[in-house]
């Protein structure tokens, strides 16, 4: 329950951004979808929301040499218009995320930094190999999201930095995502997969899978993408990075579903991603 | 000349207001000098409250009061009567019922200070083990006394036993269903101003009058001192049916800080504040002989009861009533838990119906029957609880038309026989059937104003059924005035009285009496037109007359007419008619068929509905497009009943884990398939409604069931316990 009052701060540059949030108790407010329902029940109490909307650098989408910068503030109804193929597996979650109400609000920086386990866009941006571009007052860092997340709801970021984009290198290869929910939309993953697969002659020669809502963090399973590796990616090889997938999962009993569960729909999830990681990879249209 | 507005498919007369915003729900309710009220709910679910540390929320900002049980005026318990039925008030003595139970009162100038002060409240408690799994207490199911709102907690015709040994087939099947929350749209909102020793609530209500009677016992005043109005509902689905304490909590606060006081739920408090359907287990045995005729049915349901009423909301009123079966039992017991007391949710009779209803599909499938078959063989004119006929009753002709409609003579019944590209089919049908009327009727009032436009009130509700519109549509009908020209009012306790928009009542208690004003008011309208002698209709007999377009004319000469405008212009004062509830409505039964199709993947068990029809014979329609609606939401509770709902309770704390919309599953548009709808349309002679009968809760009957038998068509998994998901689809 909201007990203070809060500043509330509209910088226009990064510099006056940094600045800002170097104030205590300041938070960036983005979209606000998961902020200001988490201040509501009290979870965090802000002394200034630092709007992070009005920053040039922190909105739209550019290819920059071999990498797409999507800025932070990017919102998810924004880049679910986009198409090109090498965002497919971001894509696929940033357009399931709530309804179209959420995601004309809900931003990709604001999904990265919530680092819920079941957030949708971060198995994605996991196989993608995206890298989270860092400023505060002492500086940039690029940290790589496979080093982001380091429990539920926490990562590596300070809170005096801000996230001003995440960088996605341009690769060849398909990706995809899919999530398991009880409701058909409006729901949060029960479990989630990401995929992605570079197919040179019919054969994997390079492959990435991981899995969210089944660990403390979205993860990056790398035992089962090296089975893949070398093989047509044929119900074989599938089976076996499944297993892989399984092993590394440890998921919880929560009112959302039960580790039983979680674990039974892993796999059949597991291979119906990685089919559709594979059909955009051959260049096919999805089914 | 334009035929009756009866039958037509008039949108919401209030559409426009709701949509626009013109319209004033209870929390819209604007009052000079309004305070805001927050209610401190206890933690524990069992136990007392040893102290409340009040200080430093008396001390906060902007506090005019913080009550507890300590402090709070000696308020009396209103009677069943009142529909006030949870036995006790809170935040009267220290004893703790249930988890969210009320333990203090604050109320500030601002909602932002009574939220805030509301935290600084600290309750001690002495806490004891809270009991809140039906499960583990079956052992201590018992015979609750007769109460007229329970149904009989024994019901016996025939030989139940002799019944089953007769029988070639026999099926035995346990079912359950979890713990369910009505989640109408709005949560309960009031606002309590006193004027003196009079008493004004604006509150979400679904029975103006009872509540008024309950704050009348609570208060010991007298009816023209308490007034409750409700003119809109945000839904209600039977939670905002009973006379809840809150309502009297503010009230009580408001003449104690010396003015008016406004509570607004909050979605979380809904989950506590409002009933539930209590989970239920459900025993049957059905008996049949090998041609498809039922020799017995035994049918047990144990339901939930708080530990301060014993009412049994979930009735197995369908397996009564329905069929015809020489041989039927049905018995309901209780359990009491440490839980709120539970009400009618949605339709209350929709899990005894969906237990009939799987039951008997697996009856067909122990038959080698189809299950449409097996329900026309054993379909009944009669009500085989009364003896006496049905008003009419069209069920078979819902079962045939439904069928076709859904292509129903196409499906293989062996399980897990349909399929496509990527998973399997399953198609499933059961009958939805709800009481309607059986209670007091209701009062009306009419005025035919100078200007030949009519106003009806009644004390009623629009729960979003459509009552505005129906009723606007039967005034106008029996009127012979155009929709415009017919104004109907309600949700206001100094109207004629009426009873509680609930129970799919409204339409054959109030529509009967809105006939009988309406009939009144034309016929001395036909009276002052025949007896004035400059009038076109002057010396003929009343009888030749007959009023439509807003003019009374002679049947035998039509053109022969005279406006209602200006029959009352030369009579220069309004018509006045008061009718006076009548003594009972007739007990009745709506019917109709659902049938669905399910996809299953068998991989994942996830299922989604893909198709819906249904059926109905709600006798005479009399606004296709609200009758239609009503269907759709019904279909909507079914699905959310069936695939996804269910409210968590911690099995130590005894809270609920799910106080939200997106803990608790209600299905969502893209969950939720067109509905493909039908009536048979044809009036009940017996209606005194223009031949309509209640239809509100049949649509939210049945299409459980369907989509269950649906799913076992498709997996052969037959999953006996709500909500079924694919957890359990995939484990058996
Ligand atoms: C109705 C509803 C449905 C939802 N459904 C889903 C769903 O299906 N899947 C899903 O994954 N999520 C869902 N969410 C959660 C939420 O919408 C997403 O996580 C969203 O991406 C958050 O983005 P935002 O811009 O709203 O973040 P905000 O709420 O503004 O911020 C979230 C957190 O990130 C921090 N932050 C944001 N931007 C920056 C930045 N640039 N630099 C530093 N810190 C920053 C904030 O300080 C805050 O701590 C749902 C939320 C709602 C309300």
């Amino acid at each position: 329950m909201p007990t203070t009052g809060f500043t509330y701060l509209r910088p226009l540059t990064v510099a006056d951004l940094i600045r800002d949030l170097a104030e205590p108790g300041a938070f960036a407010l983005a979209g606000g979808t998961d902020l200001v329902p988490l201040r509501a029940a009290g979870a965090i109490t802000p002394a200034v929301l630092v709007d992070v909307k009005h920053v040039a650098e922190l909105r739209g989408v550019e290819t920059e040499g071999d990498a797409i910068r999507i800025g932070a503030a990017t919102t998810l109804a924004d880049l679910g218009e986009r198409d090109g193929r090498s965002l497919d597996a971001i894509l696929d979650g940033a357009k399931i995320v709530g309804a179209a109400q959420t995601r004309e609000r809900a931003t990709l920086g604001g999904n990265l930094c919530r680092s819920s386990p079941a957030g949708d866009t971060l198995c994605g941006l996991l196989v993608l190999d995206a890298v989270a571009e860092l400023q505060s007052l002492d500086g940039i860092r690029h940290v790589p999201v496979r080093d982001f997340f380091t429990g539920p709801s926490r990562n590596v970021k300070k809170p005096s930095e801000a996230l001003v984009s995440i960088r996605v290198p341009v690769r060849e290869g398909g990706s995809a995502y899919r999530r398991f929910t009880y409701r058909r939309s409006m729901d949060l993953a029960v479990v989630g997969v990401a995929a992605w697969l570079s197919i040179e002659d019919g054969v994997c020669v390079n492959a990435a899978i991981a899995i969210g809502a089944v660990a403390p963090t979205p993860r990056l399973v790398p035992a089962a993408a090296e089975t893949l590796v070398g093989t047509t990616c044929d119900d074989e090889a599938i089976a076996h990075a499944c297993e892989h997938v399984v092993a590394a999962s440890s998921p919880i009993d929560d009112v959302r579903g039960t580790r039983d569960h979680r674990l039974r729909v892993l796999r059949p999830l597991t291979r119906d991603t990685l089919l559709l990681a594979l059909t955009r990879a051959l260049g096919s249209s999805p089914p | 000349m334009s035929a009756s507005v009866v039958g037509r498919a008039v949108s919401r007369v209030e559409g426009v207001a709701k949509v626009t915003g013109a319209a004033r729900y209870a929390a819209d309710t604007e009052v000079t000098g309004v305070t805001h009220a927050v209610l401190v709910k206890s933690t524990i679910a069992r136990g007392r409250v040893t102290g409340i540390d009040t200080a430093k929320a008396t001390a906060a900002p902007g506090v005019l009061g913080v009550f507890t049980h300590q402090n709070m005026p000696r308020l009396t318990v209103p009677g069943p009567q009142t529909m006030f039925l949870k036995g006790f008030l809170p935040v009267q003595d220290g004893e703790i019922r249930y988890s969210g139970q009320p333990v203090a009162i604050v109320v500030a100038g601002t909602l932002e200070q009574a939220r805030y002060a509301a935290t600084l409240v600290k309750p001690a408690y002495d806490a004891e083990t809270p009991q809140v799994s039906l499960a583990a207490n079956m052992d201590l199911a018992y015979l609750p006394e007769p109460h007229p709102m329970s149904g009989p907690p024994v019901y016996t015709r025939g030989d139940v036993a002799a019944g089953l040994e007769s029988a070639d087939v026999k099926v035995a099947a346990e079912y359950s269903t979890p713990l369910q929350h009505h989640n109408a749209m709005e949560p309960t909102a009031m606002v309590a101003a006193w004027d003196g020793d009079r008493l004004t609530v604006h509150a979400s209500t679904q029975g103006v009058g009872d509540l008024q009677r309950s704050l009348m016992a609570a208060f010991g005043l007298p009816g023209e001192s308490v007034r409750v109005v409700c003119p809109y509902l945000g839904g209600g689905f039977g939670g905002k049916a009973l006379s809840w304490p809150e309502p009297i909590l503010v009230a009580a606060v408001a003449r104690q800080v010396r003015r008016p006081v406004k509570l607004v739920l909050t979605r979380a408090d809904s989950y506590t504040a409002s009933g539930h359907r209590a989970e239920t287990r459900h025993s049957l045995q059905v008996g049949a002989t090998r041609d498809g005729r039922l020799t017995a049915i035994d049918h047990t349901l144990t339901q939930q009861v708080s530990r301060t009423d014993e009412l049994m909301f979930n009735n197995p009123g369908q397996t009564r009533v329905i069929y015809a079966c020489p041989n039927v039992r049905t018995t309901q017991r209780a359990v009491r838990l440490d839980l709120p007391i539970a009400n009618f949710t949605r339709s209350p009779e929709a899990s005894g119906g969906h237990a009939l209803e799987s039951a008997l599909d697996e009856l067909a499938y122990a038959l080698n029957m189809d299950p449409v078959e097996l329900r026309l063989r054993n379909w009944s004119a009669t009500n085989q609880e009364t003896g006496h006929p049905h008003g009419s009753n069209h069920l078979r002709e819902c079962y045939r038309r439904g069928a076709q409609r859904f292509g129903w003579a196409r499906r293989d019944p062996r399980p897990g026989s349909m399929r496509d590209r990527d998973g399997l089919i399953g198609w499933g049908m059961a009958t939805a059937a709800h009481a309607s009327g059986g209670v007091p009727g209701a009062g009306a009032d009419l005025v035919i104003k100078e200007d030949g436009t009519a106003r009806i009130r009644s004390a009623t509700q629009d729960v979003g059924t459509g009552t505005y519109t129906v009723m606007t549509q039967i005034g106008a009908d029996v009127l012979g005035l155009p929709l415009r020209g017919v104004e109907f009012a309600l949700g206001d306790s100094a109207f004629p009285r009426s009873v509680v928009a609930a129970a799919s009542t409204t339409v054959p208690s109030v529509g009967e009496a809105v006939v009988r004003a309406a009939t009144q008011g034309r016929d001395r309208l036909i009276a002052l037109a025949v007896a004035d002698s400059k009038s076109p209709l002057h010396g003929l007999d009343p009888k030749r007359v007959a009023a439509r377009d807003g003019h009374l004319f002679d049947t035998e000469r039509p053109s022969r007419r005279i406006a209602h405008r200006e029959v009352m212009r030369r009579h220069g004062k309004p018509i006045e008619v008061v009718v006076s509830p009548a003594a009972f409505t007739p007990r009745r039964f709506s019917v109709g068929a659902y049938f669905a199709e399910v996809h299953v993947d068998p991989g994942i068990g996830r299922i989604r509905l893909r198709r819906v029809v249904g059926v109905f014979d709600p006798g005479r329609v009399i606004n296709p497009k609200t009758a239609r609606s009503q269907v759709i939401g019904g279909a909507i509770w079914c699905v959310g009943i069936a695939l996804t709902e269910h409210t968590l309770v911690d099995p130590y704390l005894g809270r609920v884990l799910t106080p939200n919309l997106s803990g608790y599953l209600l299905p969502v548009n893209a969950d939720v398939p067109d509905i493909e709808v039908d009536f048979i349309d044809r009036p009940d002679p017996s209606s005194p409604a223009l031949g309509a009968r209640g239809f509100g809760e049949v649509p939210s009957t049945g299409l459980t069931a369907a989509i269950g038998n649906a799913v076992y068509h498709a997996t052969g998994v037959r999953v006996r316990d709500l909500p079924i998901t694919p957890e359990k689809v995939i484990k058996s």
